[in-house]
């Protein structure tokens, strides 16, 4: 059961500017409900906003709210879309309220995965393929979606009609590895725990700036960074404004292309990254490669990389199932200070020489 | 040159047979223009296809030049027999004389070059077509009697000793249909080619052909088209409610409107011309003074005289006169 | 020819100049694909001068200009050409057996069947099949997947083929064929996961920079295999215009005919998409523009014609692809869609005389 539900007064006691850092959510907190709101939670949406009304249980209905907007917290049920809802929600000890997900072929937690087998959690498909009918005879408190396009909303259309409680998760779409984790807040909200979300969040803050200011104290060097993996001969370089690019910077290194800005992945000649990335000293997040033949396979010109052929591969797949789950998305998510360990132990080996490399995995 | 026995002919669809016609026994000699009639349908396509090797025989015999069909490869069976089907080649870019040039497939080596003979045969061709002005000319752009010359001249190229066609007259207007009828007449009688073609054109095939292969529901007749009208075989095929043909003329009457029978006085290029204009009417032409009777003009009278009864009446033109004679709806006068 | 022509005076005047204008095509074609190999080494993803080109063309030593020039552009514009020459002389072939002016390389559905197994790999198994496995063999395994699937569709079609007379009949099953199997692929696409989907949408965008030095051989040799049978066909191609029963009664063996050509088809069209992905258009386009170009129908001009323009327009359309002058290249498909219909739409339209196609 975890740490008590927090009561409406220690609510009150907490910092009135609830989310600090994250841009995809804001929670207001009023005397016996909140208000959150998501915005833009799809690529490509501007200017959409959705509010919920988080109500007590037991509390009434605040005059003028649509109970359309209403959810009734804490919450005993619930169906997630994504492994990382699900890490979060665990880490406020309120695991057992999940009651279906979607993709429970690629969760990495042992304790889902027993959960799943179990049938403790059921399958609910994805997108345009939800299972309709399962997510009814769940009937959860709430389904929390997160979207790709906008026609996620149209595919939760026909279960909202039916009453149940649907919200949209925008977290992957935060650029900074704190406001990601920051979503805790929201998990936070619908479980009145409150304050042992805030907490958590600020350990993880206080540990995420004390390696980056460490980093930044102690090394001068900032060696480059290579990711990725081309397809046929087009390679989709993430740009600088993404969150992958903030943790390299944070972590004491210079990502080859940190100067760019694009809302999506950007299509590159396989020449162009070929020749720029000729002398990159570090490659990271490699696809799903799990040896350097692999690279060499996919196209044989990488092995002429200095970063290959002096073995500093280096993949965020060292926690994964066979079918596929891999826990860099999983409990990482929630941990971003582990992963910029790991990066700044790869990138600064002597700062860093007692840590072991959780989520990353040296390629052979 | 071509020689048929015993012959069955039609399709095999999934092991069931659907026989066409049987029991077709017929030559065609070098030289010979043979017409081949029939009722649609009654198979006329598929005899030719089958002589030409397209299609498999059910039963019998077909003999080239006293070797039987099966016996030639492929491109052996080519120079022997060329085909114009009724089918419209369309091809874009292509001039009549690459047209013509395909009918020395079976004469090029593997890359189909055109050696100086095969050149020399191919303008022969066009040229006795009478299609040497349209040489560079694209097929596309040709007039329907001026493509059949092309086809004509194709498979001529490919000289071949019989040359089978399916209705090559069809759809042309009267002036293309004669000339490609010239052109056969001279195939055959100059060229000596054998050519067997099938026609709706009773009137063509009676006064062209030197042979006639009647096609009657299960049978073939053959026989010089005379040999068959005195047979009286033509008279079958066209036994309909509505017409009668008349072996005597070679004309048909449409039996609603048999009228009765008229006596003509006079000889002469104008009798035959009214007896024509009065067989149209619908009125037979009676050997013995009958009444009615037409007095054609002699001498110097212009004018054609109609006896009925004691009555006589007097007209300028046959128009006039057959206006008169089918006054009467029911035949009377 | 020119001297049997001069003998017979009477189509001196006819038929000679169009002889001499297709030599000069021939010759600016030529120009045009030398021109155009020349100017896909020198633009690329990335911006180099004409002389750092040249210079990297004839040095000895291994920088980074000689590696792009070597390892990425030489390569490339090989495939470009070869490709291009592939896709549409199997074009060429098909729009004269079936004598309709719509077939082209997929319409007996080999790139279809191409993408059944490059899906098969991609989507369907990748999860299932122990990644280990999959991924020793890398690239090969989906060149391997995707010519599978495209001979078992040319064995189904070559065992129809015998069996069937009727052309069209072929024609619309080939059709029904591809759509069905396009079908299969949209199914397993539904059921996949994201990352795969992108891996599977990127292949069928088609790509000519991925090949290596083995693959490549094996490409121009397949191609090259295409090429020395087309050739060889153009008296069959030449009767087929005809129509197969025209054709069958100037001696030409039809069934052995319909082998050569399907085969033939298959084996350029197979070996294209095995190595590149389906790229489209190119087939269907190129021929018409040579039949219009040459204003023959003669395969022994066409055949050549069509082997240039198919290098010529293919290396056009991989120059555009890479947007030189930016570091962004676009899929190939396309480039070659939008370059090629409305240079298609233009000369047919300047050219409604002789498009009046079959």
């Amino acid at each position: 059961m975890g740490k008590k539900v927090t009561s409406p007064e220690q609510v009150q006691s907490l910092t009135d500017k609830i989310v600090t850092t994250a841009n995809g959510f804001r929670i207001e907190r009023k005397n016996n409900y909140s208000i959150v709101t998501i915005t833009n939670p799809w690529q490509g949406a501007s200017d959409i906003s959705m509010s919920h009304y988080l109500v007590r249980k037991g509390s009434t209905i605040p005059e003028g709210v649509d109970s359309l907007q209403v959810i009734f917290v804490p919450l005993s049920r619930i169906i997630c879309m994504s492994t990382t809802h699900v890490g979060m929600i665990s880490a406020l000890g309120e695991g057992n309220s999940v009651k279906g997900l979607s993709g429970t072929g690629f969760v990495y937690s042992g304790e889902i995965i027993d959960k799943v087998r179990q049938g403790l959690i059921e399958e609910v498909g994805y997108e345009s393929n939800l299972n309709h009918e399962l997510i009814i005879k769940i009937s959860p408190d709430l389904v929390m979606m997160y979207g790709i396009g906008s026609e996620s909303a149209g595919h939760v259309n026909k279960i909202r009609e039916l009453g149940i409680k649907i919200m949209f998760n925008a977290d992957y779409l935060e650029t900074d590895p704190l406001a990601k984790a920051e979503w805790i807040k929201l998990f936070g909200a619908l479980y009145c725990k409150e304050v042992m979300a805030d907490s958590i969040f600020r350990a993880e803050v206080k540990d995420y700036n004390q390696i980056r200011d460490y980093v930044s104290e102690n090394s001068a060097e900032k060696p480059s960074v290579l990711l990725g993996l081309p397809f046929k001969d087009t390679w989709f370089i993430s740009p600088g404004n993404s969150f992958v690019s903030k943790l390299i910077h944070d972590a004491g290194g210079s990502y080859l292309w940190k100067n760019t800005s694009s809302s999506v992945s950007m299509p590159y000649g396989l020449e162009n990254v070929y020749i720029a990335a000729l002398d990159a000293d570090f490659w990271l997040n490699i696809g799903t490669v799990t040896s350097s033949l692999e690279i060499s396979l996919v196209d044989n010109r990488l092995s002429d990389l200095r970063c290959f052929k002096n073995k500093n591969l280096y993949n965020n797949n060292r926690r994964i199932t066979p079918e596929g789950g891999n826990d860099y998305w999983e409990s990482g998510t929630l941990r971003p200070h582990i992963i910029l360990k790991d990066i700044a132990a790869i990138l600064h080996p002597d700062l860093f020489s007692e840590h072991e490399l959780f989520y990353y995995v040296r390629i052979n | 040159m071509l020689t048929i026995e015993n012959l069955k002919i039609g399709y095999k669809t999934g092991g069931e047979e659907k026989v066409v016609l049987q029991d077709l026994n017929a030559t065609a000699l070098k030289g010979e223009l043979i017409a081949i009639i029939g009722k649609n349908g009654a198979g006329k396509s598929t005899l030719l296809r089958t002589i030409t090797g397209l299609q498999p025989s059910l039963l019998g015999k077909i003999y080239y030049e006293g070797k039987y069909i099966l016996d030639y490869s492929r491109m052996e069976l080519a120079q022997k027999v060329g085909y114009i089907s009724t089918e419209i080649v369309r091809a874009s870019n292509m001039s009549v004389y690459d047209l013509v040039a395909l009918g020395r497939f079976p004469y090029t080596d593997w890359t189909g070059r055109i050696n100086k003979e095969n050149h020399l045969k191919i303008m022969d061709a066009i040229e006795n077509s009478g299609m040497m002005s349209f040489c560079s000319r694209y097929i596309s752009e040709l007039s329907d009697g001026e493509r059949q010359k092309a086809m004509i001249a194709r498979i001529l190229a490919q000289d071949t000793g019989l040359m089978v066609m399916d209705e090559p007259t069809a759809f042309l207007d009267i002036g293309s249909k004669y000339e490609i009828l010239h052109l056969m007449h001279n195939l055959a009688k100059t060229a000596g080619k054998a050519i067997v073609f099938s026609t709706h054109d009773l009137h063509m095939a009676i006064s062209q052909a030197d042979k006639i292969w009647l096609l009657t529901d299960l049978k073939l007749m053959e026989g010089a088209p005379e040999d068959l009208m005195i047979q009286g075989d033509f008279d079958h095929i066209f036994d309909s409610s509505a017409v009668r043909y008349n072996s005597d003329h070679g004309t048909f009457t449409f039996k609603s409107d048999e009228k009765g029978s008229i006596y003509i006085e006079g000889e002469g290029i104008l009798r035959y011309w009214t007896e024509k204009a009065v067989n149209r009417a619908g009125f037979d032409v009676s050997r013995e003074k009958t009444d009615p009777s037409v007095i054609i003009p002699s001498g110097e009278s212009k004018n054609w005289r109609l006896v009925i009864h004691d009555s006589i009446s007097e007209y300028r033109s046959l128009y006039d006169l057959i206006g008169r004679l089918t006054v009467g709806d029911n035949g009377t006068i | 020819m020119t001297h049997l022509l001069q003998e017979n005076n009477i189509t001196k005047g006819t038929l000679l100049p169009a002889i001499r204008q297709q030599k000069m095509i021939f010759v600016f074609l030529s120009f045009l694909v030398l021109l155009f190999f020349i100017l896909d080494l020198f633009l690329g993803s990335v911006s180099l001068s004409a002389g750092e080109v040249i210079r990297a063309l004839f040095s000895n030593t291994h920088g980074h200009l000689e590696t792009i020039v070597y390892k990425f552009r030489l390569p490339k514009a090989i495939t470009a050409l070869i490709v291009g020459i592939g896709l549409s002389l199997s074009g060429l072939q098909m729009q004269t057996i079936f004598r309709n002016p719509m077939a082209g390389p997929d319409v007996l559905g080999i790139t279809s069947g191409a993408s059944l197994g490059v899906a098969f790999v991609i989507l369907g198994f990748s999860v299932n099949i122990s990644p280990d496995t999959l991924k020793g063999f890398g690239n090969w395994i989906l060149v391997a997947a995707s010519w599978t699937g495209a001979g078992t569709i040319m064995m189904v079609i070559l065992f129809i083929s015998t069996r069937i007379k009727d052309i069209m009949t072929i024609l619309i099953l080939g059709i029904m064929l591809s759509s069905g199997i396009s079908a299969l692929v949209i199914l397993m696409q539904y059921f996949s996961s994201e990352s795969l989907l992108k891996a599977y949408v990127i292949w069928t965008m088609g790509s000519l920079g991925n090949l290596t030095t083995e693959q490549l051989n094996v490409l121009v040799i397949s191609v090259l295999a295409g090429i020395l049978l087309s050739l060889a066909s153009s008296k069959i191609l030449n009767a087929l215009l005809l129509g197969e029963n025209y054709a069958g009664s100037i001696g030409l063996n039809v069934k052995f005919a319909r082998i050569i050509i399907f085969s033939c088809t298959s084996i350029l069209a197979g070996s294209v998409t095995a190595f590149c992905g389906p790229i489209g258009f190119i087939g269907i386009a190129v021929p018409h523009m040579a039949r219009i170009l040459f204003r023959t129908s003669d395969h022994k001009i066409l055949i050549p014609g069509t082997i240039l323009l198919g290098g010529a327009v293919m290396l056009v359309s991989d120059i555009i692809s890479q947007l030189p002058g930016s570091e962004k290249v676009l899929p190939l498909n396309a480039v070659t869609s939008l370059i090629g219909i409305p240079v298609v739409i233009w000369v047919i339209l300047r050219n409604r005389k002789y498009s009046g196609i079959y």
